[in-house]
């Protein structure tokens, strides 16, 4: 059949496909696509059935359509892509780097007489390691241990995220080593708890997501409920459908205590304000997936949301 | 400001608050407005002013929060980011810069912003009223979107301008700070922050200024008796038009026409004309 390929939001033809067969996958089409027009990588297409109808996934094809003898499709330009992976790693080596400029207190940052100089409170040196290891571990969670589902997304998204992890890295670096620095009112006893609630959250969220991880074997498409493995942390997927996020908001709480700073906690309240909005959908996604989806289950905080 | 509150089918309750708030709100401003001549009438200066009309400003711009509300539950179609940005950024200069800041009070700025917000306030929620009472008489609709073009920038002159006079006093006093060393392990600069948000009326004034000649360009569209076709060749654009013509028509056999300023400025003029369907100008 012969396929029309239009532009969504100017309805202009862009070109004319011939001799396509009708079980030809939207994946095909997008490679073919990309011969008559080099600069548009597979990635960056996007084909809908209708103007305003959803994206075609690339298993599609044709046929499943109902597209008629005179196909059309409508193609939508989604911008410079730009690898999840890579995005990720721009994002989490960005927080090491900044956080330890201040940490140092490279000069300029504060008063001169400071510059290079060490702070005396033990748990300024404490939070180092700590933030540290958290961005560390997310960049070798990122080579080993994450499988993206999706390849690639907009460019515009690196620069607005990368924004975001390194700004409030630089924000709450600056406080915590700040010559002027007050730690934990309650001493000792605060920095332990803290600490202790920090290091569980870490291998609680680690171990979340391995499970995640070995619940769908390397190409296999088959969708499971996650459930509680051998490893005791995964016991929290029976209160909450993403406990890695929750995991990681105690993670944050838990070195807001520790350090006793404000930007720190408005840090882990942000982050808990977009991880809700990710979690809540997931879950619904899940529920309506799954008919026997557990009904106590919550979305990221046990019993209350 | 947001766009008119329409009367679709409303429940009589919303209908009711929406037409009593809107006739408190013309109401509290005619009384500032009042307050504001009667101050010049008796004491031909600015320095004053806002002792005189304090109370009934600060109640009544603040009472503005209600239109957030309003968009929030849907009774006005209006934007609710928009509303929220608009209010807070009014309320704000009033509860941040202007009533804690008594150095403020005697500068320019404050007659600038109370006449411009004055004026603007009083047409605009007279004019919510009239849509709300079904008949809106032209004369309203006219002065909400032609007296914009002025008290706009007036406004925001006046709001800029009453920034810049509490930087000094602010930095001063050290108000509404917080230093090093503390529990909190925070500090925010008040003055830093005040400074702060001057870029972002650099940012947003275009913006708003321009979407508000695009409601008004709409609107003339929409409504052809609010303003008739002129038939005869009168507008200054035509004639520049005129006056254009023949060197127009050299051009057009010219080899560098394209490159050509002179062609240029024609085919600008061409264009300007054409999207003013409406003849303002004139």
């Amino acid at each position: 059949m012969e396929l029309q390929i239009l532009d969504s939001k100017t309805k202009q033809k862009l070109c004319t496909l011939e001799r396509i067969s009708s079980n030809t996958t939207i994946d095909s089409i997008k490679e073919i696509y990309q011969r008559k027009f080099p600069n548009y990588y597979p990635e960056r297409q996007s084909f809908k059935s209708s103007p305003k109808g959803k994206l075609l996934k690339g298993s599609e094809t044709l046929s499943e359509l109902n597209l008629g003898a005179e196909g059309v499709l409508y193609f939508k330009d989604l911008g410079p892509q730009v690898g999840w992976s890579t995005v990720f790693y721009c994002e989490y080596t960005g927080p090491l780097f900044v956080y330890l400029l201040f940490y140092f207190r490279l000069p300029y940052i504060y008063d001169s007489k400071f510059a290079f100089t060490s702070s005396p409170d033990d748990v300024v040196h404490l939070a180092a390691i700590c933030h540290s290891f958290h961005y560390m571990k997310r960049v070798l969670e990122t080579k080993f241990v994450h499988r993206f589902s999706h390849g690639t997304m907009p460019i515009k998204n690196l620069f607005r995220n990368c924004s975001y992890y390194w700004s409030f890295a630089a924000w709450m670096a600056y406080y915590i080593n700040h010559p002027l620095y007050t730690p934990a009112t309650f001493g000792t006893m605060q920095i332990c708890s803290g600490l202790a609630v920090f290091v569980l959250c870490e291998l609680g969220n680690l171990s979340i997501h391995l499970a995640f991880r070995s619940l769908r074997p390397s190409g296999s498409t088959q969708r499971k409920i996650p459930t509680a493995t051998g490893n005791p942390f995964t016991l929290l997927f029976n209160f909450v459908s993403c406990p890695n996020y929750t995991y990681e908001f105690g993670s944050w709480v838990g070195f807001a205590v520790m350090t006793q700073t404000l930007p720190v906690f408005i840090f882990a309240f942000v982050g808990f304000g977009q991880m809700a909005i990710w979690a809540l959908a997931k879950h619904r996604n899940y529920k309506k997936e799954f008919s026997n989806y557990p009904r106590s289950r919550k979305a990221i905080l046990p019993i209350v949301l | 400001m947001t766009a008119p509150q329409t009367t679709r089918k409303q429940s009589p309750i919303a209908q009711a608050w929406l037409i009593m708030y809107n006739v408190a709100m013309t109401a509290g401003w005619l009384v500032i407005g009042l307050g504001i001549v009667n101050h010049f009438y008796k004491h031909r200066t600015h320095k004053g002013l806002y002792r005189q009309v304090e109370k009934q400003l600060l109640f009544f711009q603040t009472a503005a929060i209600f239109e957030i509300i309003h968009a929030a539950t849907g009774i006005v179609r209006s934007n609710v980011m928009l509303t929220t940005m608009q209010v807070f950024s009014r309320v704000g200069i009033v509860w941040g810069v202007i009533q804690p800041v008594a150095q403020v009070h005697n500068t320019e700025g404050i007659p600038m912003l109370m006449v411009a917000w004055t004026i603007t306030e009083i047409i605009r929620y007279l004019y919510y009223t009239f849509m709300l009472l079904g008949t809106t008489p032209y004369i309203v609709v006219w002065l909400r979107y032609s007296l914009f073009t002025v008290l706009y920038p007036l406004g925001v002159s006046g709001e800029l301008l009453s920034i810049y006079n509490s930087l000094k006093p602010v930095r001063d006093s050290q108000m509404y700070s917080l230093f090093l060393p503390n529990q909190l392990n925070f500090s925010i600069d008040y003055h830093i922050v005040l400074i702060g948000t001057i870029p972002f009326y650099f940012i947003f004034f275009p913006q708003l200024y321009f979407h508000m000649f695009a409601q008004r360009k709409k609107l003339w569209d929409l409504d052809l008796r609010l303003l008739p076709r002129k038939q005869t060749d009168s507008s200054i654009l035509d004639y520049l038009i005129h006056v254009v013509q023949p060197i127009r028509n050299n051009c057009m056999q010219c080899e560098k026409m394209k490159q050509c300023c002179v062609y240029g400025f024609y085919s600008s003029i061409v264009f300007l004309r054409k999207k003013m369907k409406y003849d303002i100008l004139d």
